[in-house]
């Protein structure tokens, strides 16, 4: 993951410039959606994504899009060619209001903030003999960037005070999985799956004319490892069904802080380390879903998802934190029409996908929820596939609007013709 | 610090060692109140829940309980393997498991101090109370300890209160009187002055009036001051010490309508639940003194605080400011400047100190802890510092407990200096701030 070249730091006013705008939550140290330990965009990540499945709103557990199904629904991969791999690189953009220090109390906005990301999400490749299948998928998760603050005040041609605040991190996910099909109409999968990352925060006060400093510095290395499983159903010979399941795990954290005051003037420098081990407990989630292709051209996915969040647990440096959290059922649908064509002398198609997603965040203070809208486009040409995907959505129920967009690209290789 | 090595008992159990072992352990586990640490997964699997231990905390996968040698007996019943805490975790001169590490070091979070004075009033149980007083604004529990030769009877004793941490970034605050709470205790039965103060009243210790900031403080941003209220504005807090009733609001000087000041006196008197919940108990008992803790800046200041002009008990507060000024500068050298809160550069209207002797007109104080100012720490203060800080601090309070027990509601008898203060009070500069902000003129919105 790069960092994003083209952050953004909305305009920012230092105390008495605070304006009035935003609407307040009742408890104010649980953030709402922008915990520290929050993905951006979303709390409800389930395994890693493809252009094709954006498209659709989505989808991600019901279609056996390419060999990155393994880290949602791995009975997929029977569906696959013999041989298959693919990566999707994608763009996140994402509105964030409320964290940290922001809009909480310290510093205080008039607008939005916006950060995001350009990164390699995904690389998978899968190899299927007979009746079994075997994937690899490392993928990008989730990131924990944040828009980064630098605030300084200025009197008489002197810094008087600054302000530096920033965070940064991601979590990655690393899935083996193998599946089986049983007779025709059904497959089953399993996947082990490793996840490692960071979160590093920093907040920097200075005064420079009284030469004092003070840093708050924390750092975690993250690691989890945790099994998904799956089924897969053809109910019909243009309808199958699909069951994916996601174990809770405790994704856990070497983490170690600094907080420092120093004051040049009295030689005076306070410290005080910890070093301790995070844990952070991550739901349980159930996927259901729907594929129907109705004709040659015309087809159809349908899913949704349960995040149990409101087992979610954190113990950050001895002490559980607070997260009233509620569980929260996601859905998403998509139709697909694939027109047939040429490209050159090879006949290729192209399909044009639409799609919705319904994404309802699980802090229990403030139902917050994304409504998206999705499109996509693809080409399949021989053995190679490439699909783009989009999707904006718009969130409600935090009082600021907040918007998220996605865009991705995917290419895949197929040992033979699908 | 004193750690004594930790008796461990780990027992893994063969049943045919079973009725062998537990004779051993029962002795050493003869305290009728032991502290037992196990491993959580035996928590949840071997049913320990149903057998209602005394549960304190849970630390590094390990859960800490108050046992009984039938509790003992039972946990070796089931094979659970643990480890005899108490010498360790007992309080004593240093600084307890409870606070240690964390984000804030050896000062104590919100949680923290909810297990430590668990265990304090656990340790101690013919002389404590724990009291929840009130709860805060985003729920956390506002704890007082009781501390009493009854505590469970209402003796109509006079009695003392000690605040701590109205401020969130204050965190020293926390500190003094709970380390006073734990002196008593602990003490009670070694040193007949802390005996006879705990026999003759009431030492009532709220540690921190404002858990929510303290939170806040810790883990988000260092100096917050105020509580979480959100205001209607978008801006957040109030300061819990503009917010008490007596002559609150008197002007805009002493305390702030603005809501995004760092002063901001709140939308009415005792309009935050932390500070309806000191009123409510302060109301309920006959306090005849009070100290509220902050930092920094060393200073005693006395009311009234909202207009620089003395009470009717001048003479009394500044004698009783005094001496424990020299009380304090003679453990250490350290000096507490005493003085009128209003002869600073500033007023305050709306403060608890102003309120208490208001409503009541018993001796009141602000006590501003160390350090002296920004260039040594300001907020800050070293973890090994605690300690000291109580310690110079602790014959102040000590005498003007005794002081406060001794004296009738309308003022009567005055007790003599203690034999311990040999030097002659310091001289004394002037005050020159209360309760300083950040050092230069920016505040953030808070
Ligand atoms: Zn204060």
């Amino acid at each position: 993951m790069r960092k994003a070249p083209f952050r953004i730091v909305a305009p920012l006013a230092v105390a008495s410039l605070c304006v009035a705008l935003s609407v307040p939550a009742s408890g104010q140290l649980v953030l709402g959606q922008y915990e520290n330990e929050a993905p951006l965009a979303t709390w409800n990540v389930f395994g890693a994504s493809t252009a094709a499945g954006l498209g659709l709103g989505g989808i991600r557990l019901s279609r056996a899009w390419d060999a990155s199904v393994a880290s949602t629904n791995p009975a997929l991969l029977t569906a696959l060619p013999r041989s298959s791999g693919s990566l999707t690189g994608a763009y996140v953009i994402t509105a964030l209001y409320r964290f940290s220090a922001v809009n909480t109390g310290v510093l205080s906005s008039a607008s939005n903030f916006s950060t995001g990301y350009l990164a390699l999400e995904s690389g998978s490749f899968s190899y299927r003999f007979g009746d079994w299948a075997a994937a690899f998928t490392a993928g990008l998760l989730e990131s924990y960037q944040r828009p980064g603050i630098d605030q300084s005040y200025s009197a008489q041609g002197l810094v008087r005070y600054a302000l530096r605040l920033e965070q940064t991190g991601f979590l990655r996910g690393y899935t083996l999985a193998l599946a089986r099909r049983f007779g025709r109409r059904l497959s089953f999968g399993a996947g082990l799956n490793l996840v490692r990352g960071n979160l590093d925060r920093v907040l920097v006060e200075e005064w420079p004319v009284e030469g004092i400093t003070i840093a708050d510095t924390r750092a975690e290395r993250f690691e989890g490892l945790f099994l998904n499983a799956g089924l897969h159903l053809a109910l019909s010979r243009g309808l199958s069904a699909s069951l994916a399941v996601r174990a809770p795990y405790s994704k856990k954290s070497d983490a170690e802080s600094l907080l420092r005051y120093t004051a040049s003037g009295g030689d005076t420098d306070i410290r005080i380390e910890a070093e301790a081990r995070n844990s952070y407990r991550q739901p349980l989630v159930v996927g259901a879903g729907l594929d129907s292709r109705w004709s040659e051209a015309w087809s159809a996915a349908a899913e949704i998802a349960y995040f149990g969040w409101s087992r979610y647990e954190v113990r950050y440096f001895d002490e559980p934190l607070p997260r009233p959290f509620r569980d929260v059922i996601t859905a998403a649908a998509g139709v697909e029409y694939s027109l047939k064509g040429r490209l050159g002398a090879r006949p290729a198609r192209f399909p044009i996908r639409l799609g919705l997603a319904y994404d309802p965040q699980p802090m229990d203070n403030a139902h917050s929820s994304y409504l998206s809208l999705a499109f996509g486009l693809g080409l399949r040409l021989g053995s190679l596939a490439a699909d783009l995907g989009g999707r904006v959505g718009r969130e409600s129920g935090s009082g600021n609007s907040l918007k998220t967009g996605r865009v991705a690209l995917s290419v895949s290789w197929f040992s033979d013709d699908r | 610090m004193k750690r004594s090595p930790k008796r461990t008992a780990v027992i893994i159990l063969p049943v045919a060692l079973f009725l062998a072992l537990v004779p051993a352990l029962l002795e050493a586990a003869a305290d009728p109140a032991d502290i037992v640490s196990f491993d959580r997964r035996h928590f949840e699997s071997r049913g320990l829940v149903r057998d209602g231990l005394d549960l304190l905390y849970e630390k590094d996968g390990r859960v800490y309980a108050v046992v009984t040698p039938e509790d003992i007996a039972s946990l070796v019943s089931r094979g659970v393997a643990f480890t005899i805490e108490t010498a360790r975790l007992a309080p004593s001169a240093g600084r307890t498991a409870s606070a240690a590490g964390g984000l804030n070091g050896a000062f104590h979070s919100a949680y923290e101090l909810d297990t430590e004075l668990r265990l304090l009033a656990d340790a101690h149980p013919q002389l404590v109370r724990l009291q929840e007083i009130g709860t805060s604004l985003e729920g956390r529990p506002i704890q007082a300890l009781k501390i009493s030769d009854n505590p469970g009877l209402d003796e109509g004793e006079p009695a003392i209160l000690f605040l701590g941490c109205h401020h969130a970034r204050e965190w020293i605050s926390v500190e003094i009187p709970l380390l006073l709470a734990r002196h008593l205790l602990e003490n009670y039965a070694l040193d007949p002055e802390v005996r006879s103060l705990v026999d003759r009243g009431e030492i009532w210790i709220v540690p921190l009036v404002n858990p929510d900031g303290l939170e806040y403080s810790i883990h988000v941003y260092r100096y917050w001051r105020k509580n979480r209220r959100a205001n209607s504005d978008g801006t957040f807090g109030v300061d819990l010490n503009r917010n008490y009733g007596y002559q609150w609001g008197y002007d805009n000087v002493g305390s702030s309508p603005v809501p995004g000041s760092a002063v901001y006196r709140g939308t009415a008197p005792f309009s935050e639940p932390e500070t309806e919940a000191v009123r409510r108990l302060f109301l309920s008992r006959d306090f005849r003194a009070m100290v509220s803790f902050h930092s920094f800046s060393q200073l005693i200041l006395y009311p009234w605080g909202y207009v620089d002009l003395p009470t009717g008990k001048e003479a009394e507060l500044s004698t009783l400011a005094h001496t424990m000024s020299a009380l304090m500068a003679a453990v250490r050298g350290a000096v507490y400047v005493p003085g009128r809160a209003s002869a600073a550069l500033y007023t305050t209207n709306g403060d608890t100190a102003d309120w208490t002797f208001g409503v009541s007109g018993v001796p009141s104080f602000t006590v501003e802890l160390p350090p002296e100012d920004t260039a040594g720490g300001g907020f800050f203060n070293a973890e090994a510092e605690i300690e000291a800080i109580f310690r110079e601090n602790l014959p102040a309070m000590l005498y003007l407990t005794n002081y406060a027990f001794l004296s009738s509601p309308d003022g009567g008898i005055r007790p003599r200096l203690p034999g311990t203060l040999r030097r002659s009070p310091p001289r004394l500069p002037l005050i020159k701030r209360i309760d300083r902000d950040l050092p230069s003129a920016i505040t953030m919105n808070q």
